[in-house]
């Protein structure tokens, strides 16, 4: 069932067994794997059913450090979240992203990729994804036409992204999620404060507020925000008037070990025999599966670099077009007009011979790399996000090698030349071009650890000291992979609803 | 149906995309034009570029500005085929250049991740094109 809340009376208490504040492709996720469940399933969502300017300037906040997209536009503030505009990329989290790697301080998951392999399998469904299969001779195995690179596998190899369409959970889910009977959607429900027991040891209520003056609390046996990893932290550190740090945050963790993808053009590819390379190419609605280059575990181990990996894109099309921070003014109002300028100058001479590297590297855990709360209230009345974004040198040097070891492998097979551009060419130089963003990937700010020292949430995505609190979504993440989070985050959501239903079958 | 196979340019078809222009004269005549055309580099590259890779590797190995310290090392103790077949001296040079990917003897010249002998020949051509 749905109900706007604008239209509660004042002062509402409403309750339930199982509450879960946001609906994006989290707290959607989870509410569906309770449907036909005996609990009563309460979904709290700020926003409305579509896009609204003044719901969206809640979520604006500051920045600071390395530029960054301002806040407003990182995220969707309506029913079905940030799957709202997502492109649909999906792969998954290698072993070594979960591994303790002693080149990376404050790595190291409390779960393995062994874990979340059922749970990836089941995600695939609820983004209308392929087969669960990452295995690159599964999709050449399926066309013949296909060819890779002839690299060796122990140097570079192949790793596979599959497309959603992409699903956006706000138009097929809606319905689902109306017409189950006990889910209980509320719409204009802003949580902006969590109350907790005397001994903040469990959470009693949390408080909802929306532009038509309405105070609503909710009362629930559990608790999952699923708002993304900048408002989790967020809501957490706002939520302090019984932990004066925030729920959650009695070790300065929450907010901290702000992680992004970098993601930034890197290099030139220029084969010695012009091809299309159907394998690395994505058409958008049509692609299926393709494959982008990977640097092998043993050669990040032996180099000491980070996981990431090279997309390709003809040159003729990204030579002129701009880097995605550049279409967004400090508003966060995007140009899109930018692209279509870009589409015109389009240069064709060196057509199927000359490709883009784009980079989608992970980012090092970093403790000063944070969202924090700004002075500003927004109108509700909650304190508002501050990010402070900070790289270390460590990407930078773990960029240089990727490339030199893809270019290492081209020139040994005679495929072609790798040309690095300007920014990498100075190993000396630690600093970043103006064009260097992010990929709207937002991970690590409630990071998972069994140790309350080192993490706000343990390998259940529990709150540590909270019984009945949890985080879902990318802000557990420990490190970021190269993947696009949402596959994980999702496979990491339905590993926590199967941990809720333990415990609530247990309790009952 | 058999996959079609993703071939580079092989030594034995290749051949460098003529770069000495006829109205050039170069500095030496007893050095073997053709071990100064980096064949692969011509295919992907211009002369321009070609040139500017010279420089630039001339300017960080200052001590290899010369015909013929350049000329030994690209001989190095090897015979290159003493010959005016293109083919054959691009595939002793291709097969070269491959080992130098192999081993790590690579250089960064303007961006490019080369081998060591394309380099060179790179700067060969920039000394000889006059």
């Amino acid at each position: 069932m749905h109900v706007d809340a604008r239209e509660l009376e004042n002062g509402s208490v409403i309750e339930g067994d199982l509450c879960i504040v946001g609906a994006g492709a989290a707290g959607i996720t989870l509410a569906l794997e309770w449907r036909n469940s005996p609990y009563k399933i309460i979904l709290l969502e700020g926003g409305g059913f579509s896009y609204d300017e003044r719901m969206q300037e809640l979520y604006a906040g500051t920045e600071s450090g390395q530029r960054y997209f301002p806040l407003k536009s990182i995220r969707l503030h309506y029913f079905g979240g940030t799957t709202g505009h997502w492109a649909g990329f999906c792969s998954v989290f290698d072993e070594i992203d979960f591994k303790k790697r002693n080149w990376i301080p404050n790595s190291g998951w409390p779960i393995s990729r062994k874990d979340l392999d059922p749970f990836y399998a089941r995600a695939h469904g609820y983004i209308e994804l392929g087969p669960y299969e990452y295995d690159p001779s599964y999709w050449l195995g399926r066309d013949n036409s296909l060819t890779t690179f002839p690299f060796n596998k122990q140097v570079v190899r192949n790793k596979i992204w599959q497309f959603s369409p992409p699903t956006r959970f706000g138009e097929k889910y809606k319905e689902n999620i109306i017409r189950s009977k006990n889910i209980h959607l509320y719409t204009h429900a802003n949580v902006t404060d969590i109350k907790a027991n005397e001994t903040v040891t469990a959470i009693k209520e949390v408080s909802v507020k929306n532009f038509a003056g309405k105070e609503i609390r909710v009362r629930a046996k559990k608790f999952v925000i699923a708002c993304c990893a900048v408002q989790n932290a967020r809501l957490l550190l706002a939520s302090n008037q019984q932990a004066q740090k925030g729920i959650g945050n009695d070790n300065d963790l929450v907010g901290r070990y702000f992680m992004e993808h970098l993601e930034i053009k890197s290099a030139e590819l220029w084969l010695s025999r012009p091809d299309p390379l159907p394998f690395y190419m994505w058409q958008p609605h049509i692609t299926k599966a393709r494959a982008e280059l990977g640097i092998s575990e043993e050669k990040q181990s032996e180099y000491k670099i980070l996981n990431g990996t090279a997309s390709l894109l003809p040159l003729d099309i990204s030579k002129n077009m701009p880097a995605w921070i550049e279409i967004y003014d400090e508003k966060g109002n995007g140009d899109l007009s930018k692209l279509g300028e870009a589409a015109k100058k389009r240069d064709f001479s060196n057509k199927d011979r000359a490709y883009e590297l784009f980079t989608r590297i992970e980012q090092a855990p970093n403790p000063n790399s944070r969202v924090s709360l700004d002075k500003e209230k927004d109108e509700l009345g909650m304190q508002r996000a501050h990010l402070h974004w900070e790289l270390t040198a460590l990407e930078k040097k773990s960029i240089r090698k990727i490339y030199e070891l893809i270019g290492h492998e081209a020139g040994r097979t005679g495929i072609g030349r790798v040309r690095l551009l300007e920014y990498l060419r100075d190993e000396r130089d630690e600093s970043w071009p103006a064009t260097t963003c992010g990929g709207w990937h937002h991970m690590g700010t409630t990071r998972m650890n069994n140790d309350p020292k080192q993490g706000v949430t343990n390998a259940d995505c529990r709150v540590h000291g909270i019984d009945n609190l949890y985080m879902a979504g990318s802000s557990n993440f420990v490190t970021a992979g190269a993947p696009n989070p949402t596959l994980t985050l999702l496979a990491l959501t339905l590993r926590l609803s199967d941990h809720l239903k333990e415990r609530f079958s247990k309790n009952a | 149906m058999k996959r079609r196979e993703f071939i580079g340019l092989s030594a034995y078809t290749m051949t460098a995309i003529g770069l000495f222009s006829a109205e050039t004269g170069c500095s030496s005549n007893k050095i073997n034009k053709l071990i100064a055309e980096p064949a692969l580099l011509s295919h992907i590259t211009d002369k321009k570029n070609i040139l500017e890779i010279g420089d630039k590797y001339l300017q960080d190995f200052p001590e290899e500005k010369n015909e013929s310290v350049l000329e030994t090392l690209l001989m190095e103790k090897e015979s290159v085929p003493d010959s005016k077949d293109a083919r054959l001296i691009h595939s002793y040079f291709d097969s070269k250049s491959r080992k130098d990917f192999e081993n790590g003897n690579t250089v960064i010249v303007s961006g490019w991740i080369l081998a060591r002998t394309e380099a060179r020949q790179c700067a060969l051509f920039r000394l000889m094109e006059k």
